[in-house]
């Protein structure tokens, strides 16, 4: 059977780096460690484009290249046979990576430093398996469309903001195997967004505070797009690698937002892999709406201030008490929400996990 | 009078470097300038560092050797998963030379750093060793001479000429 870019999709998430080989005019090769290929469609990948590169110079003489990327979970190879087309620098899928480089930046203390000049979109013209690298490793079964129907259904049927928090982590621990999550809403007065529940960290967060283009949700909340990280000691090593490299022209900052229950950055490095730190959330559109209405209308309480001034306690109980408190200043709805619900942009909401597998 | 060793191509803490449990890529490009590009399985380096040798498993290696053998242009990259750190050779003399006997104990012990090493990081043993694959019924060595070497660690000085 010949393969295609969707049947390895899942090479393409970033959790191995791949290599590109690229040959110059003059017929010298060159191969270079890519942290990412980005899926655009069933026939074309992005890469990013920070640096003027030997790769980048290559490939704008002569088109052709090879990309080898192995699955993440059995570790196969596999060669893509691929041909440069060109570079987008605006519309979504630049915006898509610059957002996931900024997220990186900013994990690594380098907000500002790097910045993506460019996508180069290339067309996907052969997949083929690399021979003797075939594994016994099986791959997991993809999750399908049916569970997130399930799921947004129970989602769509709660009744206040309190449930609809305890459905959407519950929903994301049972269903989709994240085990660490965390929902974040904005706080159109002050300006930040506040975490309003949690789930998997020894300290809840709830409480916690970050301004939005700070750390990777702040990051993912300001431009409105999902980043994955997806292999955070790997990204975070990349992050650390690009730093030192360019420390000796410009001292490093320290990053400035704080991830609740993991205790240091090294700490938060130290994941197994790691298919997300994504950054939607999805919730009843009524529900969205409802909260959104309030929040506009409302300062934050004094209780809310108070407490949103450290990290708060893990214990569930007080992570219950808090969200109850917190759900209590929105009007409680009066019938059953609808039954449609909406994945939004974290406009309002955002929501980081850590999947372990 | 410089000795050999002074005067070779790569200083001998990237010598070193090379020879550890670090990822080791090979490329080459055929007729048609598209290179192509698989992973080795070890490195050695001769006693005055003026000529390298990299093992690659012979399953993997078809286009590579014919690329190889038609025009002798290679590019290896070298890189150390825990912290980047990344070089690349480049030689215009590659050749398919016939491998030692020692070269499977070297083999086997870049698997087991190189397993090491990414278990290190956080992944599983049973991926690492099904990443780096089996260890190789036969191995193909392919021996060049250093022409040029380039520091690749991520950052804005990837791609400066390696100091020597």
């Amino acid at each position: 059977m010949a393969l295609s870019l969707n049947s390895i999709r899942a090479c393409l998430e970033g959790a191995v780096p791949a290599v590109i080989a690229t040959c110059a005019r003059d017929g010298t090769p060159n191969v270079s460690y890519i942290s990412e290929v980005h899926y655009v469609d069933a026939g074309h990948v992005a890469l990013s484009y920070q640096f003027f590169s030997k790769t980048r110079q290559n490939v704008l003489e002569n088109p052709r290249a090879t990309v080898v990327m192995a699955h993440p979970e059995t570790g196969t190879h596999y060669r893509l046979g691929v041909h440069y087309l060109r570079t987008e620098d605006s519309g979504p899928l630049f915006e898509c990576m610059k957002a996931k480089l900024a997220g990186i930046a900013s994990h690594s203390g380098m907000t500002g430093v790097f910045r993506l000049r460019g996508s180069d979109v290339y067309r996907v013209d052969s997949v083929e398996e690399v021979p003797g690298t075939r594994s016994a490793l099986p791959p997991s079964v993809p999750l399908g469309l049916q569970d997130v129907r399930v799921a947004m259904e129970r989602l769509s049927g709660a009744a206040d903001l309190a449930a609809l928090l305890d459905g959407l982590l519950d929903e994301l621990t049972t269903r989709f195997g994240v085990s660490h999550a965390m929902v974040l809403m904005l706080d159109p007065a002050r300006g930040t967004l506040y975490s309003v529940a949690s789930h998997g960290y020894p300290e809840s967060g709830v409480g916690a505070e970050l301004r939005p283009g700070e750390g990777i949700i702040g990051t993912a909340a300001q431009s409105r797009t999902p980043i994955r990280i997806s292999h955070a000691t790997s990204e975070f090593g990349y992050g650390r690698a690009m730093r030192e490299d360019a420390t000796a022209s410009r001292p490093a900052r320290k990053p400035r937002y704080r991830s609740p229950g993991l205790r240091n950055r090294r700490a938060r490095s130290r994941f197994r892999y790691s298919p997300a730190i994504g950054c939607s959330a999805f919730c009843s559109q009524r529900a969205r709406r409802r909260h959104a209405s309030a929040m506009t209308r409302r300062t934050p309480s004094r209780h809310w201030r108070a407490t949103s001034a450290r990290w708060r306690p893990s214990s569930e109980k007080r992570r219950s008490r808090m969200m109850v408190r917190r759900a209590s200043r929105i009007p409680p709805l009066r019938r059953r929400a609808p039954r449609s619900a909406c994945v939004t942009t974290p406009r309002t909401t955002a929501c980081s996990s850590v999947r372990t597998t | 009078m410089k000795s050999a060793e002074e005067t070779a191509p790569i200083e001998a803490s990237h010598a070193a470097f090379i020879q550890g449990g670090v990822s080791v890529i090979v490329a080459s490009r055929n007729a048609d300038l598209v290179a192509n590009a698989v992973r080795g399985c070890g490195c050695r380096v001769s006693r005055d560092r003026r000529r390298v040798v990299v093992l690659v498993d012979r399953l993997r290696t078809e286009i590579l050797v014919a690329d190889v053998n038609a025009n002798g242009q290679v590019a290896v990259v070298f890189s150390q998963p825990s912290t980047h750190r990344t070089i690349q050779l480049k030689g215009t003399d590659a050749s398919v030379v016939r491998s030692k006997p020692s070269d499977r104990a070297l083999v086997a012990s870049h698997r087991e750093e190189w397993v090491d090493e990414l278990c290190s990081l956080g992944y599983s043993r049973l991926f690492a060793e099904a990443f780096w694959g089996p260890l190789p019924e036969a191995l193909v060595a392919i021996s060049f001479t250093p022409s040029a070497a380039f520091q690749q660690t991520p950052g804005p000085a990837a791609g400066q000429p390696l100091a020597s």
